[in-house]
């Protein structure tokens, strides 16, 4: 009974040890995750907004380089993130959406959405800047030609 | 000593063991699944680029067609339509599906990218990749792959991950015989009091008027479509059919 108590004890001893020894590590480890988690759904949804904005700005040469209804889907795709869910317009940070008239190679007119998004600030990891700035840039062909 | 690369016999003798290690256990069983996560986090983003990317290509490819090609019956082989199993982009196509490839690198992937491959499919009639699509005279799918290297997944294994986006687009003749040419116009077409209007065809009222449509009285109108750019209005026991399609896209230049 007493070898057990002791066996025990030194067991929780080894433990604690390895524990200490590895916190920093696991801790670094999980705020990384949690902001890399953050940072890959912040570049989703605007990957997202830029394709569901080039799809309305695509309709025809009165939307191409409309910029305001690219920010109107842009933001609606966007509204889940905590720092662009109340946002009116599109022409500074944390979201600038941009949609420009652009021609192909087969000179017909299509229409390029850029949307630029900057995240919150997340926990810092040293060496790395708690902001990241996302920028997608989508671009699709005119669904009526001018 | 890494977390996560813990076999779980070894994992599940250490509880067995002691069953007294509760940080220890948890710390390690939490940060287990979140290589993976992190893996299929950026697959998911990967997969969205990879799906604007096709959405654009088979776009581009049916509008590509549609502006170069005029023919009336739709014939694979006929009157320059092509009609093709998948086939790469590489080499580029000569025909018009070259811009389905031009707008799927254009939006960043390209079959001569390493990891990444753009096939483009094409044919007559009903595409068998778009269900629910029942009415088609000419199609173009376009798909694209990637494979993406993993990072902590690839502890366990995994050192590729494999994703596919497709997109399909079709163009429908249109069924349209009589055109309403007023832009803007209230009452574009108006039937007040029982005229008839039947046509075996569809009905398109171009004006973008929240009154485009009106109809009061007894009046019928059938048609086998009726498209709308604005919006209609109608009293008394007016007689449509079928459903009005509110809110078709407008006739630029009428």
């Amino acid at each position: 009974m007493l070898s057990k108590l002791k066996r025990r004890s030194r067991e929780h001893g080894h433990a604690v040890i390895e524990l200490s020894l590895m916190a920093p590590w696991l801790f670094f480890l999980m705020v990384g995750t949690l902001d890399f988690g953050f940072y890959a759904y912040a570049i989703i949804a605007t990957q997202n907004a830029a394709r569901v904005a080039v799809v309305q700005t695509a309709r025809d040469s009165l939307t191409v380089a409309s910029t305001t209804l690219a920010c109107q889907y842009a933001l609606t795709e966007l509204s889940t993130l905590p720092n662009a869910n109340s946002l009116a317009t599109c022409d500074a940070l944390p979201v600038i959406v941009a949609a420009t008239s652009v021609v192909d190679a087969d000179g017909a007119t299509s229409s390029q959405v850029s949307v630029t998004y900057q995240t919150i600030n997340m926990i810092p990891i040293p060496g790395l800047s708690g902001t990241l700035t996302l920028t997608r840039t989508a671009q699709m062909r005119l669904r009526q030609q001018p | 000593m890494v977390p996560g690369l813990y076999a779980p016999q070894t994992f599940t003798k250490q509880v067995r063991r002691s069953g007294n290690y509760p940080g220890y256990v948890r710390t390690d069983s939490d940060v287990r699944p979140y290589g993976p996560a992190t893996d299929i986090g950026w697959m998911e983003f990967v997969r969205n680029s990879a799906q604007t990317a096709s959405d654009a290509g088979a776009m581009a490819a049916v509008l590509q067609f549609q502006s170069t090609n005029f023919a009336t019956t739709f014939t694979c082989g006929a009157g320059g339509i092509i009609c093709q199993s998948p086939t790469s982009c590489d080499p580029a196509p000569t025909s018009y599906l070259h811009s389905g490839c031009d707008y799927a690198q254009s939006n960043g992937f390209s079959s001569t990218a390493t990891n990444q491959s753009v096939i483009i499919a094409s044919g007559v009639g009903v595409p068998p990749t778009a269900p629910g699509v029942n009415s088609s005279a000419y199609w173009v799918t376009t798909r694209v792959n990637q494979s993406v290297p993993q990072l902590f997944s690839a502890v366990a294994g995994n050192m590729n991950g494999f994703l596919a986006a497709r997109a399909t687009a079709a163009l429908n003749p249109a069924k349209d015989c009589v055109y309403v040419m007023d832009p803007t116009g209230a009452n574009a077409v108006d039937m007040s009091g029982t005229p008839d209007l039947i046509l075996s065809c569809g009905v398109y009222i171009n004006s973008n008027n929240a009154t485009a449509l009106h109809g009061n009285g007894t009046p019928t109108l059938s048609a086998t479509e009726i498209d709308i750019v604005g919006g209609y209005s109608f009293g008394g026991s007016s007689d449509w059919e079928p459903h009005k399609n509110h809110g078709a896209g407008g006739i630029e230049g009428i």
